[in-house]
């Protein structure tokens, strides 16, 4: 090539190449996280759990043409998968916050630790009466997850539970169905589009960590301390009924889905996570700490044999408890040491 | 020239280079520069500035030295022992948490939010630093490790460091706490999104006090504001009457002068001020490093001695 075209060419490289090889900036990193979690997590978790209940609403179709036990086995173990998926979806729940349409959208669907009375007497009380079903479960408690579970294990008084599935209880777990599917659609549908997310991508990833947060509290404490008897309210007391689902004994399943969603945020293969932010912003330690603490979690409670309700005063158990309160910890240093304040501490001095 | 002073951070030693530090290069220029224009509207001499007398002065070669070695000290035997804001913070949150449960995350507006805890941050800072400078001249121990900084008998920008290492504890945990408490408090209320509003690193407030003459506070430049702005701000020549041997019961501010007003200690300036520095005849017992050291702690081991008779509240 002639020396006259390759000097100029050369230049002209060497001036654009920083721009071929600049690292992405902050936002796009951000915008980027957004993206991979609106994809792998948001809408696959809202698609998974309306393809777990819609197991469960084929499985009731089974039930009802040949009522066996068989078929009530098929339904609790849908009903047990789909308690995962909506965990997960609810442990990462950001649509309300950032649409308020949505807001409420949880509550109507999870009663746990939200409900005065007891869901359990109410289903009963409306099943036993004589008005029509539509009207008995009217409150939105009694259409709920936890509404479904009693339906589908509480085991009646006399009789066994196939005996207890008659037309209207089945009925009742229509409605139940079909209320929780209402919401969940509407969320799944709230969750197509991206441009919420992405408005103001710094507020959104602080929605989502606030989030995580207030996930990581409750886990520890309502999930686990309360029924263990391990927080200052229930301290000394244990009791099966306070876990999160007492009697399809899904309650280990529950605790280890928000788990695995914690970790899936923080740091999965092949996506821009929580790490891969936290590392260009140089809190990659803080984030690290995180996810190990998960890890080491999600191993004390693959060594505690389920059902929880049999473990509650077990010590492993209350290593489990110990070990959520430092995750909850651990995403509070994250924040405070995200502030950078220690650097002022030896130069604050005298007058 | 970076791994200079990476080498200095290290050693403590980064003062010019690191904007979190009242001598870094830009502060101090911004202090030279202000002193110039003062002198030119004041039609000063700029002579006595650059005097032998000031900046080779025993007071002063004793800051230099003393300087080094207490940086040394610092990083080397306070800091790793020194309680952090990180620890403050995690106390309040879990103790509010036991307190009053668990908050859910109240959503703000992210510019007010930050607007909100760096002020905040500020002026409890600030407060702070005002209570704990006045119990250090009010309570006779206390007052014991103080003097070591009141010692100086000219007031360059180095002589800012002049402090016992008891004293820089103390400051260090009051920074520790409030802003761990405050740090705290927002987050159980705020969560995420938290941030500082700052320049290179450090708090806007403070850093606009660094950059308008924080520096000459401890220099020979009486540079006065107008009463009018000194009930509010602390101006360098109400700080250098606070280091003259009659003023030590007023001006115990840091950047706000609203809290002398508020509890009684503030004393503008007047032109006639006299700036006579130091401890008077006390002051002949801190001439040395090792004597400003270990001179306080005679308090403690002379307990019957005659106190000093230096004002107290």
């Amino acid at each position: 090539m002639n020396s006259t075209l390759t000097t100029p060419l050369l230049l002209c490289l060497l001036l654009i190449s920083p721009a071929l090889f600049a690292a992405p900036s902050i936002d796009e990193v951000q915008k980027k996280f957004l993206l991979d979690l609106h994809e792998q997590v948001l809408v696959h978790d809202s698609s998974e759990s309306l393809r777990n209940l819609e197991q469960i609403k084929h499985s009731l179709s089974a039930l009802k043409t040949a009522p066996t036990q068989h078929a009530l086995d098929k339904i609790q173990t849908d009903f047990r998968r789909f308690v995962g998926s909506w965990k997960a979806l609810e442990t990462t729940y950001i649509l309300g916050a950032l649409d308020d349409d949505y807001v409420d959208h949880p509550r109507f669907i999870d009663y746990f630790h939200q409900a005065k009375e007891s869901i359990p007497e109410q289903v009963k009380k409306a099943l036993d009466s004589e008005n029509p079903l539509q009207k008995a479960l009217f409150k939105y408690s009694t259409k709920s997850v936890n509404a479904l579970e009693y339906l589908l294990f509480a085991e009646p008084e006399q009789g066994s539970l196939l005996q207890a599935m008659n037309s209207r209880r089945i009925a009742a777990v229509e409605i139940t169905i079909d209320n929780i599917n209402l919401w969940l659609a509407e969320i799944a549908e709230g969750y197509q589009s991206k441009e919420p997310l992405l408005a103001d991508s710094s507020a959104a990833i602080g929605l989502l960590v606030n989030g995580l947060i207030d996930s990581s509290y409750k886990l520890a404490n309502w999930r686990i301390g309360e029924a263990g008897g391990l927080t200052k309210k229930y301290a000394g007391k244990p009791s099966t009924q306070q876990l999160e689902y007492p009697l399809s004994a899904s309650s280990y399943r529950a605790v280890e889905a928000i788990l695995k969603i914690h970790r899936k945020v923080v740091d999965r293969d092949g996506a821009v996570d929580l790490l891969a932010l936290a590392q260009i912003k140089n809190a990659e330690t803080e984030v690290l700490f995180i996810r190990d603490q998960i890890d080491v979690a999600l191993s004390i409670l693959a060594d505690i044999p389920q059902p929880l309700s049999g473990q509650l005063e077990s010590e492993q158990y209350k290593i489990l408890y110990g070990q959520l309160e430092k995750i909850h910890k651990a995403y509070y240093f994250m924040l405070i040491d995200a502030l950078n304040l220690n650097a002022n501490i030896i130069d604050a001095d005298g007058d | 020239m970076p791994m200079v002073i990476e080498a200095l951070h290290y050693l403590g030693l980064d003062y010019l280079f690191n904007p979190q530090k009242r001598l870094y290069w830009g502060y101090l220029l911004s202090s030279a520069l202000i002193m110039l224009l003062y002198f030119l509207l004041t039609r000063q001499s700029v002579a006595r500035l650059f005097s032998k007398d000031l900046w080779w002065h025993p007071s002063a070669r004793l800051d230099y030295v003393y300087f080094l070695v207490v940086s040394l000290i610092k990083i080397g035997l306070l800091l790793p022992w020194m309680l952090g804001v990180r620890e403050t913070s995690i106390w309040t949150l879990r103790f509010m948490e036991s307190l009053f449960g668990y908050q859910a995350k109240i959503a703000v507006d992210h510019q007010w939010l930050v607007l909100g805890y760096t002020l905040a941050l500020f002026l409890l800072s600030d407060l702070s630093r005002y209570c704990l400078h006045r119990l250090m001249h009010s309570v006779p121990f206390l007052w014991a490790f103080h003097k070591v900084h009141h010692s100086a008998e000219v007031l360059t920008p180095v002589t800012f460091y002049r402090v016992h290492p008891v004293e820089n504890i103390l400051f260090g945990l009051r920074y520790a706490l409030v802003a761990g408490l405050i740090t705290g408090v927002f987050i159980y209320l705020f969560g995420a999104n938290l941030a500082l509003m700052d320049v290179i690193g450090v708090n806007l407030f403070v850093f606009v006090f660094h950059v308008l003459g924080d520096n000459l506070r401890h220099s020979p430049v009486h540079f006065r504001y107008f009463n009018l702005v000194e009930k509010w701000f602390i101006s360098p020549a109400q700080h250098q009457y606070h280091h003259t041997v009659q003023g030590g019961t007023v001006n115990y501010g840091g950047v706000l002068s609203i809290w002398d007003r508020l509890f009684g200690s503030l004393r503008c300036s007047v032109q006639q001020d006299r700036y006579d520095y130091g401890l008077g005849d006390e002051g002949k017992v801190f001439r040395s490093v090792g004597q400003l050291l270990l001179q306080p702690f005679s308090y403690f081991v002379r307990p019957f001695q005659i106190k000093s008779t230096r004002s107290r509240l």
